[in-house]
């Protein structure tokens, strides 16, 4: 080894120093220093060595180096010394060993040795410089057990969160069946017994019947909203355009009845989950829709790189959210005041929400009242290299 | 008249069936079963010699106890001698995953229980003129 120190003498003077200057140099290292020579007797022992160990110096001096150590390191020790004398290089002593000190009350401490060889022959010695290591031995101690714990909490959480989601399903899924059997038993007593009910019974029904179907929306919406994985698997390039496209035609029917008119820039081709996209746009547009102003109703879609990722903008003319409820709407069940005229589950955003960090991206809404709501969102690019030096090219340009 | 095996664990899916055929008032021989073991058991007697009724048509449920829709088709599609007869999957699951292995299984449709009655009325009109009238269906003669 290069660094080895395989000669040296301990000689004065070293730096201008004499004898009795380099034995204050040694007494003032800042770690605990002793040397010992071939036989393994101390012939030195810095002041340190008092703070750490508690002996005094001199009482050191003249004794075995073992002594220093827990008995059952000592038989060890012997042939590591040996060892070290074949091949004197400066290293840590032991790096993988738990190495100990004993103090003179009898203590076990946790140290650190460089050790360092200088001289030859009978004259040989060793220097030994300890650290105390007990307090990074306890911070250690503890982040091993922290991140045990956080492995067990993380493994909890994830089976709870993975039990919350059979739950939800299962639950949504059998609330299902009776809510739809109660609507259609509902409409079979309109149909067949509606003679001999008055008219305020015949509005009873009518208003069970609608209250069923809500409640079916509604869990519906939560099953839709439980079944967003959490898996990359379907995660591929999608163009906007096409799923945009698909969304409006699902929407026909109720973009025309409101006299819409949707219009969107170029759009990029991202990398999602092309079905959870469409649900998104499927929501936004449908919220555009059941919160439309006084005027006719004007969509528009675009989107721009920003920092690698695509943001996407749906802008729309309608009734507008408070700032208040900007961050409240993507909660699960909020919904923006009791208006009945505008039905909704106070799912859809969440489900937004929940789509949007699947992808690792943000969703957010400008809006005033009375002004319009632009709600925001950003999604991965198909390839993070390539888009990235477009996106600096295009800045570069823009500058 | 179109033969019909129904089989579905809820009483209520298979009344309401029952209803909406009454309501259009269609010419519908239906037979019911609870579960697939059942529905299998049935089919097994009514493909007996001497039995005078055959199933044009299976419309079944997906969950079931003891043998669920899938079980129940993979078995049917499994036997030379009923793999022939058509399967509407009739169910209230929606799951991609459940949708792909009936159609792996051969289903010849899956269908969503409808949330109105008249939706449901809607389809087994629709069914009916389809399965009963446009298809042509093999041992149609086989009663």
């Amino acid at each position: 080894m290069k660094d080895g120190v395989e000669r040296g003498e301990l000689e004065a003077p070293v730096f201008g120093l004499g004898p009795d200057g380099v034995r204050e140099l040694l007494e003032h290292f800042p770690d605990p220093t002793l040397i010992v020579d071939a036989r393994g007797i101390i012939v030195f022992a810095s002041l340190q060595v008092e703070r750490v160990l508690g002996y005094p110096p001199d009482e050191l001096r003249g004794q075995r180096v073992d002594r220093l150590m827990p008995g059952r390191f000592r038989s060890a020790h012997e042939r590591h010394v040996q060892g070290f004398f074949a091949a004197p290089v400066t290293r840590p002593m032991g790096p993988e060993l738990d190495l100990r000190a004993l103090t003179r009350d009898g203590r076990e401490i946790p140290v650190e040795i460089s050790l360092s060889g200088v001289g030859s022959g009978d004259s040989r010695l060793v220097v030994a410089i300890l650290r105390d290591v007990s307090s990074q031995r306890r911070a250690w101690a503890e982040v091993v057990s922290l991140n045990r714990e956080l492995f067990t909490k993380t493994a909890e959480l994830e089976t709870v969160v993975g039990d919350l989601r059979v739950f939800a399903q299962t639950a949504s899924h059998d609330l299902q069946a009776p809510l739809r059997q109660i609507s259609q038993f509902l409409t079979l007593l309109r149909r067949r017994c509606g003679d001999s009910l008055s008219p305020d019974g015949l509005t009873y029904v009518d208003c069970a019947v609608q209250s069923a179907r809500h409640l079916s929306e509604l869990v519906a919406k939560i099953l839709e909203y439980s079944r967003i994985g959490a898996s990359e698997r379907d995660f591929a390039p999608a163009a906007l355009e096409h799923v945009l496209a698909r969304v409006l035609a699902v929407l026909r029917a109720q973009l025309e009845e409101v006299s819409a008119v949707v219009t969107h820039d170029p759009l990029p081709i991202v990398r999602a989950d092309a079905a959870q996209v469409e649900q998104l746009l499927l929501n936004l547009i449908g919220n555009a829709i059941r919160f439309r102003g006084k005027e006719a109703l004007r969509i528009h879609v675009s989107a721009h790189l920003e920092s690698g990722r695509w943001t996407v903008s749906v802008r729309d003319n309608g009734v507008g959210v408070e700032p208040a409820h900007h961050a409240r709407i993507f909660e699960m069940f909020h919904r923006v005041g009791t208006d009945d005229a505008r039905p909704g589950s106070g799912v859809g955003l969440a489900i937004c929400k929940r789509v949007i960090e699947r992808h690792q991206g943000r969703i957010w809404v400008l809006s005033e009242p009375g002004l319009g709501s632009t709600f925001v969102f950003t999604l991965p690019v198909v390839n993070e290299a390539i888009e990235n030096v477009s996106s600096e090219r295009d800045v570069a340009a823009a500058g | 008249m179109l033969r019909i095996l129904h089989i579905d664990d809820d009483p209520n899916d298979l009344q309401l069936f029952e209803e909406a055929v009454r309501e259009c008032r269609l010419p519908v021989d239906r037979r019911t079963a609870m579960d697939g073991r059942e529905g299998l058991e049935h089919l097994r007697s009514f493909l007996q010699p001497g039995s005078n009724w055959r199933p044009d048509l299976i419309v079944c449920d997906l969950h079931m106890p003891r043998m669920d829709g899938l079980a129940f088709l993979q078995a049917l599609k499994d036997d030379a001698a009923t793999r022939h007869i058509p399967v509407i999957m009739l169910t209230s699951s929606q799951r991609p995953h459940d949708i792909a292995d009936a159609y792996d299984r051969q289903v010849c449709a899956f269908v969503s229980k409808p949330i109105d009655f008249s939706l449901l009325c809607d389809l087994v009109k629709r069914t009916f003129e389809f399965w009963g009238g446009a298809a042509e269906l093999p041992r149609r003669e086989a009663s």
